[in-house]
């Protein structure tokens, strides 16, 4: 009995994922139907963890137009790494992670939009991609908060070299981020100084590799 | 266990029946029809599931957690098999509505009233499955203040 009662709990409604939606009263999934079901930050595609309702992996010419960000990023940073890009939807949110050996990006592209609208700014958007390429620059380090700081400076170093004014590379964050620290994210002073810092570094042609767990 | 593996002959003749059934008449209608019968089909599918897991495969096997056990493994390829079909057909769908839309819709100018600055219900019938996503394009900015 047990036995079977641990394998329910962990399924999930892998068709939700997809947006062919089912009624909000089916909480459950079921485990195995990964492709665009839920995602671990820590794991990848899995059972577990929390849901992301994400619609399709991005081509490389998506209406989206992230993975051409994305490919404008790593080349002006001079990275050779590929990443798969999902677009994700109503989640208000953007992550990075590593699933099956794949480098991983998972954008809310109405976010974004969204954020641009808060920040003023259309550098808003680039910005948090650029954070999200970050993450996967620096390494995941177990540490968040320096995880979150490691990915922030790696922006500030991109919106430099795309063309952004200091001010801007650090708007969305000040817009969208916390007064106060929380569990997973620095305060939005921190985080702009950090942007900052990437972005004055840039400015001069040099990089501080201490914001990189995995460059050296 | 053989009560299982019943079950499982009868979600396969679903399958079978609906399936195929389903694509064909998703080709013949709306795009915005087609995706509703498919959401419509995945509803279906979602309430099986849920129903098998809660109270069909508790019913069918009481305390026998082997018996449990078997009937979640072929209820979980069950769905994996449905979720596989209803992606495809979803692609599918996806692709010719986007195919056909820059065919079938006439430019924006030619539609409005020149005056008219309400919402147009034509459009409305034109909406296409991802067009919250064709609205939205990130772009790198030309200024460095990248205001819009």
């Amino acid at each position: 009995m047990m036995t079977a009662l641990t394998s329910r709990r962990s399924m999930c409604l892998g068709l939700v994922c997809l947006g062919i939606a089912a009624g909000t009263s089916t909480s459950r999934a079921i485990a195995g139907v990964r492709p665009f079901c839920r995602f671990s930050l820590r794991e990848g595609w899995t059972g577990d963890g929390p849901s992301e309702y994400i619609t399709r992996k991005a081509g490389p010419d998506d209406a989206s137009g992230i993975p051409q960000v994305v490919r404008r990023i790593t080349r002006i940073l001079s990275i050779d790494q590929n990443f798969d890009v999902y677009i994700a939807q109503q989640e208000d949110n953007a992550f990075a992670t590593v699933a099956g050996g794949r480098k991983i990006l998972v954008v809310d592209v109405g976010f974004l939009e969204k954020l641009n609208r808060m920040s003023r700014t259309e550098w808003g958007a680039i910005q948090v991609i650029a954070h999200e390429i970050g993450h996967h620059i620096a390494g995941f380090s177990a540490d968040r908060h320096r995880s979150e700081l490691n990915a922030d400076y790696w922006s500030g170093q991109s919106l430099q070299r795309l063309g952004s004014s200091r001010t801007v590379a650090a708007s969305a964050i000040l817009a969208i981020g916390t007064e106060l620290d929380t569990p997973t994210h620095p305060n939005s002073r921190r985080r702009a100084a950090t942007i900052e810092h990437g972005w004055n570094d840039a400015s001069h042609g040099k990089i501080d590799y201490s914001f990189c767990d995995d460059c050296r | 266990m053989d009560r299982n593996l019943r079950f499982l002959a009868g979600l396969g003749a679903l399958v079978l029946t609906l399936g195929p059934t389903h694509r064909a008449r998703a080709q013949d209608l709306s795009c915005a029809n087609a995706v509703g019968e498919l959401q419509s089909y995945a509803s279906q599918v979602n309430r099986v599931a849920v129903f098998e897991s809660n109270e069909g495969i508790p019913a069918r096997c009481g305390w026998n957690a082997v018996c449990q056990e078997l009937g979640m493994q072929q209820l979980k390829a069950w769905y994996a098999q449905q979720a596989y079909l209803v992606n495809g057909w979803y692609a599918q769908i996806s692709q010719a509505c986007a195919a056909s839309a820059g065919r079938q819709r006439p430019p924006a100018e030619t539609r409005r009233s020149r005056d008219s600055r309400g919402i147009s219900e034509e459009n409305i019938q034109d909406l296409r499955i991802d067009d919250e996503d064709r609205t939205v394009r990130i772009k790198i900015p030309s200024t460095p203040q990248g205001y819009r």
